[in-house]
């Protein structure tokens, strides 16, 4: 019996001292500053091109009236719930409100204001997703939680103004030290983005038709018209390659979950998941989604060799322990 | 593995911050919630342990505030009835879709326009034709999201008021040839010689057709979807009757 409590007793602390080891571990904050300049920009992309339809959707006699957003999506006495800052803003204060908002996912963007930038160009963004709920997809679905993790680090204090204004202060020249809230911020991130890919791994594999078991998937997903930013249909007469593309997505997605949390696997990960997205954007034409699916995977890059070949006065940030090893 | 009886006990862990502490609940109670809406929204929510992770309290508004109250089963491509293309299109009412001038608008139409905008109006009229099945019962949840598109749409388009149909294409995937062929469905017809074989080819769905009156007491459209071929009634006029103003 004392065999087994020691057992026990073991466990929970070598349970404790990994748990600890994962999340807490302080990190610098470049990897969390690059994620932070590629949803920024895929932020700033998603609000200003709500801007020749802004009316159209946000207005109370738009598309999408409150009446039926709300019945649809608010119901009644719900606490917590999907909510929108522009659900109480009148009409005349839209554009204002839209300007406001790409002005300050710009400033996020480029590292001013901190956290403060981080939570409110997630939560303006994030108005605007809510408000509009029957045009969102894929794409908008991804960036809300990056913009959401983006709150919890520290990501203003690597490539941004700040960092590059602090390393030319010389008062100032102290880079801010590792944090664990990067660590936990990169965390969530990449349990968030794994979580994604076994997702849609089971969704293909799980398609009706079976139309990625039989390789027709990527075919499919090119076969918008107006959409594709590169034209595959002369693949039709080559049935074999758009199989052989198809189940090398597939199999991405499914082995990506488990391969990233292996630091010699990693790289080629990295490498065939950019491959994936990559084509998958030029292909279908939905870019922003791959873009987005790619920045958060880059919560698995180390921050050392990033900032070895992208050395540059704006990662004001000294070396610490990089993160997943 | 418990250690050997010799080998000296591994120093105890410091304590950790409180800090620390704090952080593990919080952060295993988002897992917690991220987890419970993975799980209600995957397969389109028809798990039977969704439904009752539905019931916790507070998982589903704290992912739902997040804009983290996803499924995430995203495949990018398919070929069920949901994977194809679905298109507004704003019609003057008692014209044959294909005539000229019958259609007065399109959503996402033919001119150029970013992509993501054309994403966007797909997603909607995907939604149209979602909410057509899932309100099917239900008339005035039916055609709550059609005459919103159309209010805005014919205002936009500065119509006059009258009579106007909206309709949701939803135009199949098409398919790759060969990914098919073993697929195809063969029916027996009686033809001169004997029974002879004949593809089937599944039509596409119907359009899904909602006529638009304008109530000019109210102020606004009143809209009815059109019944299927079936259960459609006639309306007869007996012969010499005056002609109908509207």
């Amino acid at each position: 019996m004392s065999n087994v409590t020691a057992y026990f007793r073991e466990l929970n602390r070598s349970m404790g001292v990994g748990w600890n080891r994962f999340w807490f571990t302080p990190t610098a904050a470049r990897t969390l500053g690059a994620i932070r300049i590629a949803a920024g920009l895929l932020a700033f992309y998603a609000v200003a091109t709500y801007g020749p339809d802004l009316e159209r959707f946000f207005a109370s006699d738009g598309m999408l009236p409150m009446s039926l957003v709300g019945s649809l999506y608010r119901p009644e006495g719900q606490v917590l719930g999907q909510h929108s800052l522009l659900d109480y803003l009148p009409d005349g204060l839209l554009r204002p409100t839209y300007y406001a908002s790409l002005a300050v996912t710009g400033l996020f963007t480029l590292g001013i204001g901190g956290r403060m930038a981080a939570v409110a160009a997630a939560v303006l963004t994030l108005s605007f997703f809510a408000r509009a709920p029957l045009v969102i997809g894929e794409f908008e679905a991804i960036l809300s939680f990056i913009l959401v993790y983006l709150c919890v680090g520290r990501s203003c204090d690597a490539y941004s103004v700040a960092a590059l204004l602090r390393r030319r202060a010389p008062a100032f020249s102290l880079p801010p030290p590792a944090s664990p809230l990067n660590t936990i911020a990169l965390r969530l991130l990449q349990i968030h983005v794994v979580a994604v890919h076994l997702m849609m791994g089971y969704a293909q594999l799980a398609a009706p038709e079976s139309a990625w078991w039989s390789g027709e998937g990527m075919w499919l997903a090119a076969g918008r018209p107006g959409m594709p930013l590169v034209d595959v249909s002369g693949l039709e007469e080559h049935p074999r390659v758009v199989a052989a593309w198809s189940h090398a997505i597939t199999l991405y997605l499914l082995a990506a979950p488990v391969l990233l949390w292996n630091r010699r696997a990693r790289p080629l990960v990295l490498s065939w998941g950019a491959a994936v997205w990559l084509s998958v954007g030029l292909a279908t034409g939905w870019m922003p989604l791959a873009l987005a699916m790619l920045a958060a995977t880059a919560s698995f890059w180390e921050p050392e060799p990033l900032g070895q070949w992208a050395a540059s006065p704006l990662a004001g940030v000294r070396p610490a322990s990089a993160v997943g090893r | 593995m418990p250690p050997a009886k010799n080998s000296p006990a591994p120093p105890p862990a410091p304590p950790a911050p409180r800090w620390q502490s704090i952080a593990t609940v919080l952060i295993i109670l988002h897992l917690f919630c991220l987890a419970v809406a993975i799980v209600v929204n995957a397969g389109g929510g028809k798990s039977l342990v969704g439904r009752q992770l539905r019931l916790v309290p507070f998982a589903r508004g704290y992912t739902q505030l997040l804009m983290m109250d996803f499924g995430y089963d995203f495949a990018l491509g398919g070929a069920g009835p949901d994977d194809g293309i679905h298109r507004l299109r704003l019609l003057k009412s008692g014209v044959d879709a294909d005539a000229d001038g019958a259609v007065l608008g399109e959503l996402p139409g033919e001119s150029p326009m970013l992509r993501i905008r054309r994403q966007r109006y797909q997603h909607l009229a995907y939604h149209a034709a979602f909410f057509d099945d899932m309100f099917a019962e239900n008339n005035d949840l039916r055609t709550q999201l059609p005459l919103a598109i159309a209010e805005r749409w014919t205002r936009g388009l500065a119509l006059p008021p009258g009579l106007y149909t909206l309709q949701c294409l939803r135009i199949p995937p098409r398919r790759l040839p060969k990914a098919i062929e073993a697929d195809i469905s063969y029916a027996y017809v009686m033809r001169e010689g004997g029974l002879q074989q004949q593809v089937v080819e599944t039509p596409p769905p119907d359009p899904i057709n909602v006529f638009l009156v304008w109530d000019p007491v109210e102020g606004r459209y009143q809209g009815s979807r059109e019944a299927p071929l079936g259960q459609r009634a006639l309306v007869v006029r007996p012969a010499g009757a005056p002609p109908f103003t509207n």
